[in-house]
Formats: structure tokens, C-alpha cells, sequence
């Protein structure tokens, strides 16, 4: 059961590194995030795009650690 | 007033770093890993603040200024790069907890029984150590000139704050440098959002005014990749690489792979981890601050003296411009410190002790450590004065040599299948591939950075030659992975040294 629930967050956290890589470089970076608009909060899309993604990798890692034998110990 | 404030801060600093020299052991493991007892709130700012350096503080709005949405690499690259070191942080730390390293090196050349390859990657480090250390000196030199309008030159302004580092780290090891980077780390956060968000305000009105003028006037810096050096649009190809190669070569920057040597346990190492992408968002307002610079009405000498530019050309109280110094020199020392002092570690440790074989006793090596902080500083030093570039060019040559480590700590902690003359080759033939592509750049085939063609050899060779040379797991390779392996902190401690 813990065996199959580690397999499980790592392969999720896997999924992730590779979805939030192909974001922050060519080519979904420059199809979907390099434009200037829309502005959110008066920043440029290309910003918003990526700093979205640093949050997006912190919430995915938190929820890595959290769901862990560290912190559920 | 301004330079006041700046010595005021260069002072407190000094007693920050001063004062924890008492509480270590005088050890070389507590010289250099702080007795292994470093909590998380020390551990949280001792990466953070390492990492962010004179390159963000004031290359982040170089680049934000000259060459646009090209800076985001930094951001793109930080949303990835600490997530390695949740894994191979706390197998390092079981590692010198019960093998007593206090180096990366240290423990590659044991894993493989290679004192050779302890010397080789003490070499490599120093390659990337130079440069990154130069930056920082360099970075301190502009901030000084530029707040006294040129009366402290910049080789004056990096020699007299790099000596109050000197000091500090020479006296308190890690622990000076732990609690300098503490202290420095909160005082870059609010003097980084309190200018990102004033800059914008007092020139434009506010962040939305200022990017709506900037896609009116300058459309191009907005777009990524944004622009190369020259002014025209920088490749994708560049762009990418740039990320990947920094993604791949940040957790092992010896600096801050020794750091997993240092905490008190693996959760707080993976607590560190989790964490740090808030101290990356620090980069948001100095990217407000670079653009904040496209439209100003007069130019700096060079890009990286955008903000020192600004605040000298506004009329703003002179407090405030000290205090601008004050934070400029935090990021640039908070990074120098660590620098200097984990350079010098290894090529004390790795080089003369693990390589050369010059075993001595643990005073002898406290004290050669000292020496080699000085020595490093005084090369970087002479780097900082002679190189004209820009500080984030400096720093992404950096990462080429560095980012050779990876695929070595890897095999180190993780694989059963590698020999000692695989990840010896790899990385001498990786090494050599990045740094002659880096100084030759048009011999790449394509666009991208010589540390991605440097890997692409690395891992090759390191497959090919293990393959060619694999006897079977040794009695060394079975303890040293079943101890990488077992869960939760090793109590016996069995120093080598």
C-alpha cells in the first residue's frame, strides 16, 4: 500500500517536471506564454506566463511534501 | 549620508558574521559544515540568499533593461532547479553523517575509490568558481563608484567590501557566512519589492502605465525570448538551452550541494526545498526595475548600472540611495561569502588533502582553508578588474562547467552500473567540450549552450566507458549505496579526517 503510494506521487511529480519544463522553453513557451497580451495586473503575458508556472511548481511540490512520509510522520 | 549608511551596513554585517565563530567547533567539519546542526530558518537563507547575488540584484534588471523578456530565463529556470536537490540532498547528508564528507568531491572520489577525480572536479569547481566570484566583486565595485559619483572607484569599492568579508568568513566558516546571508537574505526581500514597486510608481505612474508605454515604444522587449547582446531578437534555441543548462547545473553548484553536509536533518534539507521558490519570486520587482529603466531619460555606462543609475539621476532622499547600497551589497556578498568560502574548502579538501594526499591534521587544514579564501578572492578579484562584459553573461559561462557535475552526482547516489573511469571520462571530456565551445562559440553547430553539448559527451562516455569497464558491484559500492539508500538520519559518526 505505502509502496504503491510513493509509485504514485512520484510518477505525478514526474508528469510535472516534464508539463512544467515544456512550458518555460520552446516550443509551448512560444506558442502559448510569449506575447504581451493579455496583461494581468499591468504585466506582460510573458511574465505573468512564467511566473504562473513558478507558482503552479510551488504548489505541485507542497503538496509532494506534504502528502510524504516526513510530514505525515 | 549615502556612503555613511553603507558603512554602517558593511559593520553590522561584520558583527553578524563575527559572532557565531564562538559557537562551532574547531573542527574542519565545523569550519566548513557547521557541526551539521544548521535549522531551517539558516538553511532557507543560506540557499536563498546564496543564490541570489549581485547577478539579481543588479544583472537581473541589466538584462531586464537592455534585453527584455530575455531575463526571464532566470525566473523560468528557478521554477525547476532546487526540486533535484529534494532527492539528492538528503543521500548526501546520510552520506557525510556517516562518512564524514564536508565536500561533494569528497564523496564521489570515495564512492569510486578515485582520489584523481576528487582533483578533477576541485579543478572544474574553481573554473566555475572564478568567474562567479568575480561577478559578485564586480557587482560591488559598480554599486560603490555609482553612489559616490565615481569618488570610490570600483576596484577600490569591490577591494574594501570584499575585505570585510574576508574577515568574516576566515573567522566564522559557515556559521558567518549562515547568519550574514539571514540577516542580508530579509534585508534584499523588502529593499527588492520596496524599489520594484516605487521605481514604476515615481517614473510612470504605476506597473500598468509603464509596460502600457513600454508596448507602445519598445514592443520587442516584451515578446520572449526578448533580445540577444547585439539588440536583435535572441534564438529560441538560446533561450531554452539556457533554461535546461541552468535547471540541470544548479542544485550541484558545489556551494550549495555542500549545504546538504550542513543541516541538522534530511527534512529540514527537503523543507528547504519546498521553500525556496518563494524566495524566487524576489525577482519579479527587480525585472519592474530593469523595465522601469527602458524609457528613462539618460542611459548608464553599462546595463547593470541601471538602478544605481537611476536613483543617482532621481530626486530621492540619500538615505534611501544608502539603502539601495546597503541591499546591492547584501546580494553581492551573501553570495561572494559562500563562494569564496566553499572554493576554498575544496581545493583544500578535495585538492590537497583527497587528490595531492597531503593528509594533515585538522588545525593545519583550518588553516590552509583560510589562505585559500584569500587566494580565490584575490584571483576573482582580478578577474572583476580586467573582464568588461556583463554580470549575467559571466554567470550563464558559469553554469557550463558546473552543470558537468550532474550527471556525476547522479551516478554517484543512484546508479550501481558506473565505474570511477566512466564518470572520470565523462566529465573530464564534457568539461573540455564546454569551456573550448564557450571561448569559441562559433564552432557550435547550432545556437544553443556549450554546456548542452558538453552533457551530451559526458553522458555518453560516462555509459560507453562503464560499460567497457564494469567488474561488478564492489564491497565499497554496497555500503556506500546501502547507506544512500537507508531512511532517516545516520547517528554514528565516523570522521576520516
Amino acid at each position: 500500500m505505502v509502496a504503491r503510494r510513493t509509485a504514485l506521487r512520484n510518477a505525478l511529480l514526474g508528469l510535472w517536471v516534464v508539463v512544467c519544463l515544456a512550458a518555460l522553453v520552446w516550443p509551448v513557451y512560444a506558442k502559448l506564454g510569449a506575447s504581451i497580451e493579455p496583461r494581468v495586473l499591468g504585466l506582460p503575458w510573458s511574465l505573468i506566463w512564467v511566473v504562473g508556472c513558478c507558482c503552479a511548481s510551488f504548489v505541485a511540490v507542497l503538496l509532494y511534501h506534504l502528502t510524504g512520509d516526513d510530514e505525515r510522520s | 549620508v549615502v556612503f555613511a549608511v553603507a558603512v554602517v551596513y558593511l559593520a553590522t554585517n561584520l558583527l553578524v558574521g563575527l559572532l557565531p565563530a564562538r559557537r562551532q567547533s574547531k573542527t574542519t567539519s565545523g569550519f566548513v559544515a557547521g557541526d551539521r546542526t544548521l535549522g531551517l530558518l539558516v538553511m532557507y537563507f543560506i540557499t536563498g540568499a546564496t543564490i541570489f547575488s549581485a547577478f539579481a540584484f543588479l544583472g537581473g534588471p541589466g538584462w531586464a533593461y537592455s534585453r527584455g523578456a530575455a531575463a526571464f530565463y532566470i525566473l523560468a529556470y528557478g521554477c525547476l532547479a532546487f526540486l533535484p536537490f529534494y532527492f539528492l540532498g538528503p543521500r548526501a547528508a546520510r552520506l557525510g553523517r556517516k562518512f564524514g564528507f564536508v565536500t561533494q568531491a569528497e564523496m564521489v572520489a570515495e564512492r569510486f575509490g578515485m582520489r584523481p577525480l576528487a582533483g578533477l572536479m576541485a579543478i572544474v569547481s574553481v573554473l566555475g568558481f572564478v568567474p562567479y566570484l568575480a561577478l559578485q566583486i564586480e557587482g560591488a565595485g559598480y554599486v560603490l563608484s555609482s553612489v559616490t559619483r565615481g569618488h570610490v572607484p570600483a576596484w577600490l569599492g569591490g577591494a574594501i567590501v570584499y575585505g570585510v568579508v574576508l574577515i568574516y568568513v576566515s573567522r566564522s566558516g559557515v556559521l558567518g557566512v549562515g547568519w550574514t546571508n539571514t540577516f542580508q537574505g530579509i534585508f534584499m526581500m523588502i529593499l527588492a519589492w520596496g524599489l520594484g514597486l516605487y521605481l514604476p510608481y515615481a517614473l510612470y505612474g504605476g506597473v500598468g502605465p509603464m509596460f502600457r508605454e513600454i508596448a507602445a515604444t519598445r514592443p520587442e522587449l516584451l515578446r520572449a525570448p526578448g533580445l540577444a547582446a547585439d539588440g536583435e531578437p535572441w534564438a529560441w534555441g538560446e533561450y531554452s538551452s539556457a533554461v535546461l543548462i541552468s535547471i540541470v547545473g544548479f542544485s550541484v553548484w558545489p556551494h550549495l550541494f555542500m549545504k546538504a553536509f550542513t543541516a541538522r536533518d534530511d527534512r529540514t534539507i527537503r523543507r528547504t526545498v519546498v521553500l525556496y521558490p518563494t524566495f524566487q519570486i524576489f525577482l519579479v520587482p527587480l525585472y519592474l526595475i530593469g523595465f522601469a529603466g527602458v524609457l528613462f531619460p539618460s542611459a548608464p555606462d553599462t546595463p547593470d548600472q541601471i538602478l544605481p543609475h537611476m536613483l543617482m539621476q532621481m530626486e530621492i532622499p540619500a538615505v534611501l540611495v544608502g539603502l539601495f547600497c546597503a541591499g546591492a551589497l547584501a546580494a553581492s556578498m551573501s553570495s561572494g561569502d559562500a563562494m569564496a568560502h566553499a572554493a576554498a574548502s575544496i581545493a583544500v579538501r578535495d585538492g590537497l588533502v583527497e587528490a595531492v594526499g597531503l593528509r594533515r591534521d585538522e588545525a593545519t587544514q583550518r588553516r590552509w582553508i583560510r589562505i585559500g579564501v584569500l587566494l580565490m578572492m584575490i584571483a576573482s578579484y582580478l578577474l572583476a578588474i580586467a573582464y568588461r562584459g556583463d554580470l549575467v553573461a559571466l554567470l550563464l559561462y558559469a553554469y557550463g562547467p558546473i552543470g558537468q557535475f550532474a550527471p556525476v552526482v547522479f551516478a554517484t547516489l543512484y546508479l550501481r552500473r558506473v565505474t570511477g573511469a566512466g564518470v572520470f571520462a565523462g566529465l573530464l571530456a564534457g568539461s573540455a567540450v564546454t569551456v573550448g565551445l564557450g571561448l569559441r562559440p562559433d564552432l557550435r553547430p547550432w545556437p544553443i549552450h556549450a554546456g548542452v553539448y558538453g552533457l551530451l559527451v559526458n553522458v555518453a562516455l560516462l555509459i560507453l566507458v562503464s560499460v567497457l569497464t564494469w567488474r561488478g558491484l564492489t564491497t565499497r559500492d554496497r555500503e556506500f549505496l546501502r547507506v544512500a539508500e537507508s531512511p532517516g538520519p545516520e547517528s554514528g559518526l565516523e570522521s576520516r579526517s
